[in-house]
């Protein structure tokens, strides 16, 4: 979404990224600032937590045995238009994170393409997987490879928040929040693609 | 969405102001890496985090270095 003033573009996404992560947990979020062209970051406010820990999620169960940790980095960029300058936020980097109940990894989705790791594009980790010996073709060889998939980054493309949130109302039977999630999530995720397709 | 202390409330509801951010900065670093926000920064413009991604200090390292705008603010 490009509009008229960073501030008026900062508050657009802030708007959607509440929106979505509403869909599954009671959380709030907030950025660092709006100056165009700086790195900035959003962290989310669970309810009864502080910020920056990891929000509560609620299965269709009843159950609280998941967690979804979120941070983002975003920038505000000017887009030159026919007669003033725009603003639209882009994303730098994202780290989401779907813990148990007790804050062990499940799945992180990560990107950090500025980064301190030598892997720069979007991946996923599976921390708990277990490793898999390998078998051969003609059953010959000495059978001792395998591979460890908790320490495999697993390529992705762009995983959005909507991304995530949808994965965990869908395949780990998070309650959603609200009647309308996938209207939220679908209409979020548009605008979150229009962004990145820019 | 949650409310937050009413010490962190600013009149911005959409950014948390500094000395909010540096403190959630600061205790997730304690709470994660058992230091100091500030000592975290230093580590981390130092290197001492490159390709630590598979453990979990690894990763939560990742998780603050993307937090890491709220630590770089000034009070």
């Amino acid at each position: 979404m490009v509009v008229a003033t960073p501030e008026r573009a900062f508050d657009a996404f802030i708007t959607r990224f509440r929106s979505t992560v509403g869909c599954v947990a009671e959380a709030g979020a907030f950025g660092d600032g709006r100056e165009v062209g700086g790195v900035q970051s959003v962290v989310l406010t669970p309810r009864g937590f502080e910020a920056g820990d990891p929000a509560p999620l609620r299965s269709r169960s009843g159950q609280r045995d998941l967690q979804l940790r979120v941070a983002f980095q975003y920038t505000i960029v000017a887009v030159p238009g026919d007669r003033e300058e725009r603003y639209r936020v882009t994303p730098l980097a994202y780290w989401y994170g779907i813990l148990d109940g007790e804050g062990r990894e499940i799945l992180l989705f990560h990107w950090h393409p500025a980064g301190v790791s030598n892997v720069l594009t979007p991946h996923l980790h599976i921390p708990g997987a277990a490793s898999v010996a390998l078998g051969t073709r003609s059953g010959k060889g000495n059978g001792k490879r395998s591979v460890h998939l908790g320490r495999m980054h697993v390529p992705t493309g762009y995983v959005s928040l909507e991304d995530v949130v949808e994965l965990l109302i869908v395949e780990f039977e998070v309650q959603p929040r609200h009647p309308d999630w996938l209207a939220v999530i679908t209409a979020n995720r548009a605008a979150s693609e229009s962004i990145r397709a820019r | 969405m949650a409310a937050i202390p009413r010490a962190q409330q600013t009149e911005d509801p959409t950014v948390l102001d500094a000395a909010a951010g540096l403190a959630m900065f600061d205790r997730q670093a304690r709470r994660l890496l058992g230091m100091s926000g500030d000592e975290f920064l230093s580590r981390l413009d130092a290197g001492a985090y490159r390709d630590e991604e598979d453990s979990p200090e690894g990763r939560a390292a990742m998780y603050l270095a993307v937090l890491a705008p709220f630590g770089r603010r000034d009070p």
